[in-house]
């Protein structure tokens, strides 16, 4: 069994904005052993040999380009990629999610190859695996996870996509109740014109959502015409059609009506691996465009050299640290859960699931975080190419089609924001999750302390450190405002919760970052560990001034008068706009990774 | 038929390299990979083994510490039965003492083959399998893109300047293996699990009772490539060819 090291505990998901940061130790890629970097290794010289010199021919979909994708992916299944997370019991490797996680992030820079690996192997597959019969696995994790079936996940339908539980695939059971008859429309499915299998959703009766494992060859079924996408053109996405295809009743997955425990759950599973990928995309995207940059001269000078393209270089580097740092984070939090349960009791499924739920907050930041870090950072790398990165010669045109979509699929950003505030109230309110506690002693503290504006001496980290505390402070603030002023009706007031979650991200992506520097300085010493201490000190410093401003706003969108002004004067003593040249860390952060020739902060 | 097969790893080619402060090594902080013709030796083993029974494939690796895990990840994981690591300072053997620790190895292992990358992309010297052959008192076949057994005969093909060559050397052998020989496997995430329970030996240069253990040569200095002068832009092309004629030499 692959596994790394347990170096975290299993915390409350959702504590980061209550407790210091670096108070529990945190999973980092400096964790992974050599078997693990091995196994990294090999997945990253398969996309460099096997999928990038062929990117541009799968966009076409032509030809024999069209089986091409399908030859790739089981390539992939043969050295054991699909494996990764099956259990030894079904033939698979059984590794844990930190393990599953690198080799999703290596095998995700490269947009069409990861969409069409994490469809098929992912979200095509994790259902079969946690829901399915004994039989159902036997029958088809081995086939899937070698690459014999190609699978696919159909959710989303014409009418449905946030909402996907208003789905109208309906399913009857047939009069000798031998088959479900299936009848409706999946919309957006990938792999739909490779599947062999899938996992279909479909209300029995109308009512009750159930999910189905679907052949390819059921009477009634067929695909419908590709899509002419934006990006990620070398995968397939089209609509999944059933006219009274019947389905046998063995196929059913998990119990009928409980088609959303599934469902939801296998977002909640998602969300944290587009994270990786797209992460490994953006990587890519600057590693090409700092070449061109660096190649390109204007006024005798490299693109590279310019301190505007320098200034974009370090917010690329940070955004990415950061992201790295929390999405790690997140399965080795799973990770600990996971590790403490029993595999024989008879509730081990929903143990898991429970595990997996438990960071919902946080995969849902991983999310948002990381598919907004791809869109900034592939759109500046083609900023560096001016008129080249608008045509088809170099492939950040593509980087950059190919990244919009994350913002759409796997929940939309909107969806993810509105579900930050709302689960961490929720938690707070069943007392999963302490979260009104902090705010009462929050409130002990305002009445007792006086809040420096600013740490006398600070080094190292602590700056970075006395930020993200006041901005968590301001962030628990905040919410106990909104909750305060609008109850249970805070949900419709989207804006706001809108406001709230950017807060809460912000504090979630810096809390993993200082405590991983926390960690390595710990390791190698702070004088080696200088350029991810800049990293943090920029990104906390920098949202401590942003969040400040935005706490101001948000209690000004909901009080008036005498009863605002108290809240003000409470965001007046814990906002700070720190004194610090972040300039001078900023353009040490660029010369590091122009001295590197990329991303370096990390290697693994 | 035992066969043995080199290991080596070397600087990332694509790597940017910067010479230590002792101008005679480069800085350690780099990234390694395999040797590439390393690779080609490993799967030519491997095919060979998969070609007919009872064949013992061997990896040996010398270097750094850090070489083990290349013997380990890139020769065992892709299905190499057991490796030998000889752990000496990379920066204190020239190619005559690799190819007399191979000699040392070669008597105690006694392989029928030994499968030598042609050179090594960091040093380039293509000189080990060429000295081994020659203390061995082996025949050898260099720069082999094709390698089939027949009998106790290898017949190997060469690639040679402007062609191939054909021939047959008797076993036991040396072989080099070029590019071309074959198209180098994955290493599956099982074949890796399933290297970490294989046999990693590990020697010093002093258990091999070698005769001579010293290296030959000395590294002088090192220095990166001066970066290109600018050119000049000539007027036309009678001017050109005076240029080519009387500065450059060449025409
Ligand atoms: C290339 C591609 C591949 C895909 N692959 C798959 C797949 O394999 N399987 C699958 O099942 N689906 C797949 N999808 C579908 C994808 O999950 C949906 O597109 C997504 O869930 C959004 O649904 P929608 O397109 O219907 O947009 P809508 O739900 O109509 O959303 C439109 C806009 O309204 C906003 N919005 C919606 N509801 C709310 C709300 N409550 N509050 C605030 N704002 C809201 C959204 O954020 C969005 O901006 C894929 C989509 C694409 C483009």
């Amino acid at each position: 069994m692959a596994q790394s090291p347990q170096t975290t505990v299993a915390v409350p998901g959702g504590s980061f904005l209550l407790e210091p940061a670096g108070s529990t130790p945190i999973f980092t890629v400096e964790d992974f052993g050599e078997e693990q970097r091995a196994m990294a290794a090999e997945a990253d010289r398969f996309m460099q040999k096997e999928v990038w010199p062929k990117e541009r021919r799968l966009e076409s979909k032509e030809g024999k380009a069209a089986k091409e994708m399908v030859q790739i992916l089981k390539k992939a299944c043969d050295l054991g990629f699909g494996q990764v997370e099956v259990p030894e019991k079904f033939g698979g490797i059984g590794a844990d999610k930190t393990t599953a996680l690198l080799i999703t992030d290596k095998l995700g820079t490269s947009g069409d190859f990861c969409v069409t690996w994490g469809a098929h192997s992912g979200i095509g597959l994790a259902p079969i695996l946690y829901f399915g019969t004994d039989a159902q696995k036997k029958k088809y994790v081995t086939k899937i996870a070698d690459g014999k079936m190609v699978s696919c996940y159909a959710l989303s339908e014409p009418g449905s996509g946030s909402d996907a539980l208003a789905a109208r695939t309906v399913a009857k059971l047939n009069d000798a109740g031998t088959h479900y008859i299936l009848n409706g429309t999946k919309q957006w499915i990938t792999n739909a014109a490779w599947m062999d299998v899938g996992v279909v959703f479909a209300k029995v009766d109308g009512d009750k959502f159930t999910a189905f494992i679907v052949e390819r060859d059921t009477p009634g079924f067929t695909i419908g015409q590709e899509e002419h996408k934006l990006g990620l053109r070398g995968s397939s996405t089209c609509q999944l059609i059933f006219n009274d295809a019947p389905v046998p009743v063995e196929n059913v997955l998990g119990e009928v009506g409980k088609g959303h425990k599934i469902a939801f759950n296998t977002l909640n599973l998602g969300r944290y691996k587009l994270a990786i990928g797209v992460l490994a995309a953006a990587k890519r995207s600057l590693a090409e465009s700092m070449q061109y940059a660096a190649d390109r001269k204007q006024f005798h000078t490299r693109v590279l050299d310019f301190g505007a393209t320098r200034d974009m270089l370090a917010d690329s580097i940070i955004q990415i640290f950061l992201g790295e740092s929390l999405s790690y984070r997140i399965a080795g939090n799973i990770d600990a859960r996971l590790h403490s349960l029993n595999d024989s009791a008879p509730d081990y499924v929903d143990q898991q699931m429970a595990a997996i739920e438990e960071y919902a907050i946080e995969a849902s930041i991983a999310k948002v975080f990381c598919s907004e870090a791809l869109d900034r950072i592939a759109d500046r790398c083609l900023q560096w190419h001016g008129g080249y990165g608008f045509v088809e010669d170099y492939k950040i045109e593509k980087f950059v089609r190919d990244a919009r979509v994350n913002r759409i699929f796997e929940g939309t950003n909107e969806i993810n924001r509105l579900l930050i505030p709302g689960t961490l109230f929720k938690r707070g309110m069943h007392k999963r999750l302490n979260l009104y506690g902090a705010i009462g002693q929050l409130e002990q503290r305002l009445a007792t302390d006086d809040f420096a504006p600013a740490p006398a001496g600070a080094e190292g980290t602590q700056l970075a450190e006395f930020a993200l505390q006041r901005l968590k402070w301001l962030t628990l603030t905040v919410a106990q405002a909104l909750s305060a002023r609008h109850g249970v009706a805070l949900e419709g007031e989207q804006e706001t919760m809108v406001g709230l979650a950017n807060l809460i991200i912000d504090v979630y992506a810096i809390d993993s970052g200082v405590a991983r520097v926390i960690k390595r300085v710990a390791a190698n010493g702070a004088s080696s560990e200088a350029i991810v201490s800049a990293c943090v000190t920029v990104a906390a410093c920098e949202a401590l001034d942003r969040g400040t401003v935005a706490a101001r706003r948000l209690v000004e969108s909901c009080y008036e008068g005498d009863v605002l002004q108290p809240w003000l004067a409470k965001i007046d003593r814990l906002g700070a706009h720190l004194p610090a040249n972040l300039l001078v860390l900023r353009r040490a952060i660029a010369a590091d990774a122009v001295a590197k020739g990329g991303y370096k902060l990390s290697s693994y | 038929m035992k066969i043995l097969v080199s290991a080596k790893r070397v600087s990332d080619p694509n790597a940017r390299l910067q010479v230590a402060k002792d101008g005679k090594w480069i800085e350690g902080d780099v990234e390694y990979v395999m040797n590439y013709f390393c690779e080609n030796a490993i799967e030519c083993a491997l095919q060979i083994a998969e070609s007919q029974d009872g064949v013992e494939t061997v990896a040996v690796g010398i270097g750094d510490e850090d070489t083990a895990r290349f013997i380990r990840q890139g020769a065992l994981a892709r299905g190499i039965d057991r490796g030998i690591y000889v752990a000496a300072e990379e920066s204190e053997i020239d190619s005559d003492l690799i190819a007399r620790i191979y000699e040392g190895v070669v008597h105690r292992e006694r392989p029928d083959i030994v499968l030598i990358g042609k050179q090594a992309v960091d040093g380039d010297s293509n000189q080990v399998g060429q000295l081994l052959a020659e203390y061995l008192g082996w025949p050898q076949a260099t720069f082999a893109s094709k390698v089939e057994l027949q009998g106790d005969e290898a017949i190997v093909t060469r690639e040679v300047d402007g062609g191939l060559e054909v021939i047959a050397v008797s076993l036991p052998c040396v072989i080099t293996a070029d590019l071309r020989l074959n198209e180098p496997r994955y290493a599956s995430l099982a074949g890796i699990m399933k290297a970490k329970k294989k046999p990693l030996e590990e020697l010093e240069i002093d258990d091999l009772d070698l005769d001579d253990a010293d290296p030959k040569v000395k590294v002088v200095a090192l220095s990166t490539p001066s970066g290109r002068k600018a050119g000049v832009l000539v007027k036309d092309v009678d001017e050109l060819i005076a240029k080519l004629r009387g500065e450059a030499r060449v025409v």
